[in-house]
């Protein structure tokens, strides 16, 4: 029980710390780890284990591509192109960008969509003299709606996907209606908000037509090799649970790949990795891995199903928005992998107790927290982890994307998202059982 | 380690395939050894002759934190201006007298090489060697040449001397204490009679002006010193990371989380920027080496190619104890003096691992006391083994080109003249102590 307490206190005051931002996130997420280990509350094998090896080689992998990709000059060259479709009107690139965005997450890890779009947004908005914060906080938000909406998009419905046997074609019939509704609502929400937020001069107009994409390329050869190791890597990413790789082995072959025909400076690439963003996550697995451990999110969990007493309605709702608010908080690989044996314990005797058909009451508690999982990662900026990998990079172009600056944009936007859900959750499954 | 799986007779050869092909890539040197491994580990993965989550479980997490904590830890008190601070008073307690300049500044290296990792200790010892030397008018080869030894023999003391000892130490599950006890003493030894050998080597070479004499006296300890507080900060955090090393047992906590803290509490109470930590202190073409190499060797461990070698060397040795010992010890210091010691131990390791409880169920003795002196002869082996050439240890090729930039070169003859009789002196001496300390007195 005292290692219980410890685990909730000291994620607590990892939070307060990480919201007061006196110290660097990275130290203290690695100190609060190191505390859990230290008082004994987790073995450092436990530690080590949670530590999503995963997740941590596919964010290296990927940062050393993108790197060598933006040496050539290919992120300037797009960024340009962008702005002759658009216009140079920049509300018309943050809706292009946020819908690119939605799309790729959709299919592509979401930190490789965002890895990629990002050093594009910096530079486009750069050109117009603009805040980029805005423009990367509604790429970032995309992403997490666009990885809702099918099997590979988001890690955690892999989990539900393989937990809950759901196939891949399961998860585009019931998640993707609801996702599309979703991000339309976010376009049309940011449209309203950053209407006339922006205003760029006319001799930065007039500049932004002048821009040619001619001379921007630097490498051309470096590029075509770059652009080839990342097509067959995207080929692979999707064919990957039919190769029976990892992820993160497809992206380390890649990069490694790459590095070895470009002749790119081993030690030079492997400096410009973000390492504090990886060693904040390397510490927050631990952390998050100490309430797992303790049973503190089984404890609130099981507290949850008591409250709903055995109603789907209910059940599913709770679900639903709990789901989306832990999310927010913890990390929602964890949390979900925590919730999939609740969830199947709940959903035979509920559909027991109010003589319903298996299928009918399970199809709602899944997607509930399919939903719940992957849009609450929306709600601040340590919910999910590509929400972190882009304040890294914001951080490195000189902007801050505090916590509470995100927390003002994403949290009421993963509301909106959740009203949605709710709604279309009730009409499409709580409905016809009712009848 | 893992049972060996039932493996397919291609995916035998094409683990050790890879294997060999990633051993002569390296010692050609045309590709940047990372990349070399890197490769060699992702092109089994891809094939699956390892599957993806053996792999990732093969990279041995303990391992890698100590280094990276290890390397910021040095790296701040680098930034401090440590490595100066000490060097200008070697010179002034030998008073300017060149011979014992060289055992002092031999003495310093070996004793921050136990704690510190070599190459960093020699990345920050040779640029004030060369420069002090320099105040004397003297060649500095030769005083580079017994820092080089001096630090291959200091980092052979602890567990966190010398990468081969961490590899070592952990996934043989020794403690800290562990390495002082068994090879602290030996080292001891070792070093005294490097020193006396140089001595006698060096004893009438030098010859330095009066007036050179007067200018050392000049130089002030204390202008060395970047930031004072950080100096003792970072000392005191060094301090005490070592004590926690040496209790952790006692303590039951893990040694890399004793570095990481260590690191961790430093760089909150300097308030250094972990982006330049990360960025300027850690060296992770050297972490991803390690990465790449345990993938590429649970290859081999997986399709069962060290178990294969493994019956091989005991058909050599008969399954004596004496014979298989003092073959790990000699095979290991000659190999590691041709290739890198790293890849040699990471593949040894799995080994002897083998070999042990094999020898002590055919002599019915706990296993302990046929394996310890094996991790012994190994770690002795491997580290000490450095100094028989100049491609021997990462140390060796660093300071090489550190005296390169400077105009002074190093050539592989001109260090093989040194380095190699001190290496055989070196194994002579081990051979006798382990002799007498494990193998005498069990009679076997």
């Amino acid at each position: 029980m005292g290692h219980l307490y410890l685990a909730i206190g000291i994620f607590v005051l990892t939070c307060i710390g990480l919201v007061t931002e006196k110290i660097h996130k990275t130290l203290i997420a690695l100190f609060s780890a190191m505390f859990i280990v230290l008082c004994h509350v987790i073995t450092a094998e436990q530690a080590f284990q949670s530590v999503d090896l995963t997740v941590i080689f596919l964010l290296i992998s990927m940062m050393l591509i993108v790197n060598v990709l933006g040496e050539t000059g290919c992120f300037q060259w797009v960024a340009i192109q962008m702005f002759h479709i658009s216009k140079g009107e920049p509300l018309v690139i943050m809706l292009l960008l946020s819908g690119v965005s939605a799309v790729t997450s959709a299919f592509l890890p979401n930190l490789t969509t965002v890895l990629l779009i990002a050093p594009v947004t910096i530079v486009l908005v750069q050109y117009l003299e603009l805040d980029p914060v805005p423009f990367l906080l509604s790429e970032v938000l995309s992403s997490n709606i666009g990885g809702t909406a099918t099997l590979i998009g988001d890690p955690p419905n892999l989990i539900i996907g393989s937990g809950a046997h759901l196939s891949f074609n399961q998860f585009v019939i019931h998640l993707t209606p609801v996702v599309i509704m979703v991000q339309i609502c976010f376009m049309a929400t940011m449209y309203f908000v950053f209407r006339k937020s922006f205003r760029v001069s006319t001799e930065v107009r007039a500049r932004v037509h002048e821009l040619d994409s001619a001379g921007v390329i630097k490498d051309k050869k470096l590029l075509v090799k770059t652009l080839i190791v990342l097509g067959i890597m995207i080929v692979a990413f999707f064919f990957q649970s039919f190769l029976h790789l990892d992820v993160a082995v497809i992206a380390l072959t890649g990069a490694t790949i790459l590095l070895l025909i470009s002749k790119y400076d081993v030690d030079k690439a492997f400096q410009f990795v973000e390492w504090p963003t990886i060693f904040f996550f390397v510490g927050l697995f631990i952390v998050v891995h100490g309430l797992v451990e303790t049973g503190a999110i089984h404890i609130v969990g099981d507290y949850i199903f008591k409250v709903t007493r055995g109603n789907v309605f209910s059940a599913t709702f709770v679900i639903l928005w709990f789901s989306a608010f832990t999310s927010a908080i913890v990390d929602n690989i964890p949390f979900v992998v925590t919730m999939i044996p609740l969830v199947k314990n709940m959903g035979p005797r509920m559909a027991e107790h109010m003589h319903i058909a298996l299928p009918l009451v399970m199809a709602p508690l899944w997607w509930a927290l399919a939903l719940g999982a992957c849009l609450g990662g929306n709600g601040t900026v340590i919910g999910s982890s590509v929400n972190l990998v882009v304040a890294g990079m914001a951080q490195k172009s000189g902007y801050k994307i505090t916590f509470l600056r995100f927390m003002k944009y994403g949290f009421p936007l993963m509301i909106e998202s959740l009203i949605i859900c709710s709604a279309y959750l009730y009409i499409r499954y709580l409905l016809p059982i009712h009848h | 380690m893992h049972e060996v799986a039932p493996v397919h007779v291609w995916q035998f050869y094409l683990a050790i395939a890879m294997f060999f092909l990633s051993y002569v890539m390296i010692a050609l040197e045309k590709i940047n050894k990372t990349l070399v491994v890197l490769f060699g580990a992702s092109f089994i993965v891809l094939f699956h002759v390892l599957p993806s989550e053996v792999a990732l479980r093969a990279i041995d997490l303990n391992v890698i934190f100590l280094l990276i904590s290890v390397m910021i830890i040095v790296h701040i008190l680098a930034e401090s201006g440590f490595f100066q601070w000490l060097a200008i008073n070697v010179f002034h307690l030998s008073r300017g007298k060149p011979i014992v300049v060289m055992i002092l500044l031999s003495l310093a290296t070996a004793v921050t090489s136990a704690f510190l990792d070599n190459v960093t200790t020699v990345l920050l010892m040779a640029p004030v060697t060369i420069v002090l030397v320099q105040y004397l008018e003297l060649d500095p080869v030769p005083f580079l040449i017994s820092e080089i030894i001096s630090s291959n023999i200091g980092g052979t003391a602890t567990l966190i001397g010398d990468p081969p000892n961490i590899l070592i130490g952990l996934q043989a599950h020794l403690a800290f204490n562990d390495f002082i006890f068994n090879l602290m003493p030996v080292v001891l030894i070792i070093e005294v009679c490097f020193i006396i050998t140089i001595a006698l080597v060096f004893k009438k070479s030098f010859s330095i002006t009066q007036d050179v004499t007067a200018r050392i006296a000049e130089l002030d300890a204390r202008e060395a010193i970047k930031d004072k507080g950080m100096l003792i900060k970072g000392l005191v955090v060094l301090g005490c990371v070592i004590v926690a090393l040496m209790f952790h047992s006692a303590l039951h906590i893990d040694i890399s989380m004793v570095a990481l803290c260590g690191a961790t509490v430093l760089m909150i109470i300097t308030k250094y920027n972990p982006e330049k930590a990360f960025r300027g202190g850690v060296e992770w073409a050297t972490i991803f080496f390690f990465i790449g190499l345990f993938i590429l060797v649970d290859g081999l461990v997986y399709v069962g190619a060290i178990k294969i070698l493994a019956s091989h060397m005991l058909s050599l040795t008969k399954g004596n104890m004496a014979a298989t010992t003092f073959l790990v010890l000699w095979f290991s210091a000659i190999a590691s003096a041709i290739v890198d010691n790293i890849p040699f131990v990471a593949t040894m390791i799995p080994l002897i691992k083998t070999i042990g409880p094999h020898i002590a169920g055919q002599m019915h003795v706990p296993v302990d006391v046929i394996i310890m002196p094996l991790w012994w002869a190994l770690a002795l082996g491997a580290c000490l083994g450095g100094n028989g050439s100049l491609i021997g240890a990462s140390a060796n090729l660093i300071v090489a080109g550190i005296a390169l930039k400077s105009g002074y070169k190093i050539s592989f003859v001109r260090f093989l003249k040194y380095g190699l009789p001190l290496m055989v002196q070196s194994l002579i001496i081990c051979s006798v102590y382990i002799y007498v300390r494990y193998l005498m007195v069990h009679h076997y």
